[in-house]
């Protein structure tokens, strides 16, 4: 027997129906070792055990830097059912975003992945590091089922952090109830996803994207999901969908681009019902390659981190091709002009979503916030969309920001960066595209004394490469006598675009 | 005009790859498969459009998966 309750906790509403129905059906496979429900629930309550006796208590936040793994969902869940905020970061930043991270959410507890153990910025927050195989976490605490917190309709129940247009990640919390409502929706009323599925997504469980499919909606169907600690590079997604067969997988476009140009042969076998896509721009022609090359189709959609999960989405079965497809239940769309009004079907125009998973609020950040959660309950999410015949088209974005791989980029972040050395006088990034997706590319003016050329190229991409994330590093690099201002000096980047 | 392997290895060295990696390459060998990654590959395909003067479509982005495949892409256009 256990103790869960109430419901209306996310942990509860996870753990509880599988304990009750299957508690030794394979929950997650991963490096290795297979879980199963009842020993996932173990794991919740050794670590929720551990949690209470740091002190870690309603409310506080519990940075949770690790690779996918049971270990992730064990502390994930745990942190819920305490009442404490899990706040997923990714394994692969820089040590002082997580120093900046660690100081914005006001983190209690940080659980960190043995790779980052030696970084500085875990030594002034209480820390534990911990591995991956579930049976090795905290062997020695006590599984006693424990009373879940009460999670009132405001309670936070996870916090993921976005980049921000100034370059600093903003934290994007949501309630216990925003993915039972995604998982209402899109799973299950979209997609489809059931008891019977085997799941398995490229992008970690740190995004909003992956922690739906690999630990939301697996867990709400009563589903299994396969877990990758490693890096999402096609051989190790092929080695590992050969190996465990799953039935549907997610990834972003970028995924699907690198699969169809690691095949050699014209035909992949591949086991899954479907495949889904969201997170960046899903080309028609990446659609048609994929479906030639596997049989398969893509479900494109379009979300966000501030609306939870994906709020527009093709329907398996009736793709069309280009298009993000048609409103998820539940989710009411707009498109609007620069003063707020509705555009006629067939103009491009700035779309706003209002459904019952928006975040209310950024972390800490009233007027971003003011600015992007409208009073009447829309989210203003920065994308511009073309309706026609009820579906939707991605345009671009409406802001200076870059969707690269599923992951945003302020072109702040990259401008300081190539600032930083020695030839460049000014500078601005923008989207260029390569191959039907986005990439950065970055344009130049150099200082006195400094030529353009193949030599100084070279040296500014291995100064990118030294200062930034792989997928942040510009792809194209132009170089200008001056650069496009408007009358107030302000750089014009969409005529760089062009 | 012409392309040899050696000379696209030479072009995938200036756009910052990995000096022992570029050596190793199969030119039979999706690239994929070989460690270029997918920053590599679109920096890659834009630097090999500015040395040809050839431009790559994005379906045929998918298709050029091996240094053979480009050699041959410029070859055919020659």
């Amino acid at each position: 027997m256990n103790s869960l309750s109430p419901h209306t906790n996310l942990a509860v509403c996870l753990l509880l129906p599988n304990l009750e129905r299957h508690p030794d059906k394979v929950a997650y496979l991963c490096a290795g070792e297979a879980v199963s429900y009842r020993q996932l629930a173990d794991g919740v309550y050794r670590c929720a055990a551990w949690l209470r006796e740091q002190g870690v208590g309603h409310g506080d936040r519990v940075v949770i830097a690790l690779a996918d793994s049971p270990v992730f969902v064990a502390a994930f869940l745990a942190s819920n059912l305490i009442g404490a905020v899990p706040v997923p970061v990714s394994t692969a930043l820089a040590n002082e975003n997580y120093q900046y991270i660690l100081d914005d959410s006001g983190a209690r507890v940080v659980l960190v992945s043995k790779a980052l153990a030696d970084l500085p910025a875990w030594s002034r927050t209480k820390s534990m590091i911990c591995g991956e195989r579930l049976g090795d976490f905290l062997p020695h605490a006590l599984a006693v089922p424990i009373e879940a917190a009460q999670a009132g309709d405001d309670d936070l129940a996870y916090m993921i952090y976005t980049s921000g247009s100034t370059g600093k990640p903003k934290g994007v919390p949501h309630r216990h109830a925003d993915f039972l409502f995604s998982a209402k929706t899109y799973a299950d009323q979209v997609v489809g996803i059931g008891e019977n599925d085997r799941m398995f997504t490229a992008s970690k469980m740190t995004f909003a994207y992956g922690l739906g499919c690999s630990l939301m909606f697996t867990m709400l169907a009563g589903a299994s999901a396969i877990l990758n600690p490693g890096p999402s590079t096609p051989e190790q997604l092929l080695a590992l969908i050969a190996q465990h067969r799953p039935s549907v997988f997610f990834a972003v476009p970028t995924i699907y681009v690198q699969l169809i140009r690691s095949v050699s042969e014209a035909h992949l076998d591949l086991p899954m019902r479907f495949c889904g896509s969201a997170g960046e721009r899903l080309p028609a022609f990446v659609l048609d390659a994929w479906r030639e090359l596997t049989g398969l189709e893509l479900v494109d959609g379009i979300g966000s981190t501030e609306t939870n999960y994906v709020v527009i989405s093709n329907r398996p079965g009736a793709v069309v091709s280009g298009s993000a497809g048609i409103p998820v239940p539940g989710c009411d769309i707009r498109l609007v002009d620069d003063s707020g009004l509705d555009v006629a079907s067939g103009v491009s125009g700035h779309l706003l979503v209002r459904c019952a998973s928006n975040a209310r609020a950024y972390w800490h950040q009233p007027q971003v916030s003011a600015a992007t959660m409208l009073a009447d309950g829309f989210i203003r999410t920065g994308d511009l969309m073309r309706e026609e015949g009820g579906f939707y088209f991605h345009l671009g974005r409406s802001d200076d920001m870059l969707k690269v791989g599923g992951q945003y980029i302020s072109p702040v972040q990259l401008e300081d960066v190539l600032r930083d050395h020695p030839a460049v006088a000014d500078c601005a990034v923008v989207a260029c595209l390569v191959g039907g997706l986005e990439r950065p590319a970055a344009h130049l003016v150099l200082k006195p004394g400094f030529s353009a050329g193949a030599a100084l190229e070279k040296e500014l991409r291995a100064h990118a490469a030294a200062r930034l994330a792989d997928y942040m590093r510009p792809m194209k690099y132009a170089f200008h006598d001056d650069l496009p201002r408007n009358p107030s000096g302000k750089v014009q980047r969409f005529k760089l675009k062009q | 005009m012409s392309v040899t392997i050696a000379a696209l290895k030479e072009l995938m060295l200036a756009t910052g790859l990995d000096a022992e990696l570029v050596r190793q390459l199969d030119p039979a060998r999706p690239l994929i498969q070989q460690g270029v990654d997918s920053v590599d590959y679109p920096g890659f395909i834009l630097a090999f459009e500015e040395a040809y003067g050839v431009a790559v479509s994005d379906a045929d982005s998918l298709r050029l998966k091996t240094l053979d495949d480009f050699m041959n892409f410029v070859a055919a256009r020659a």
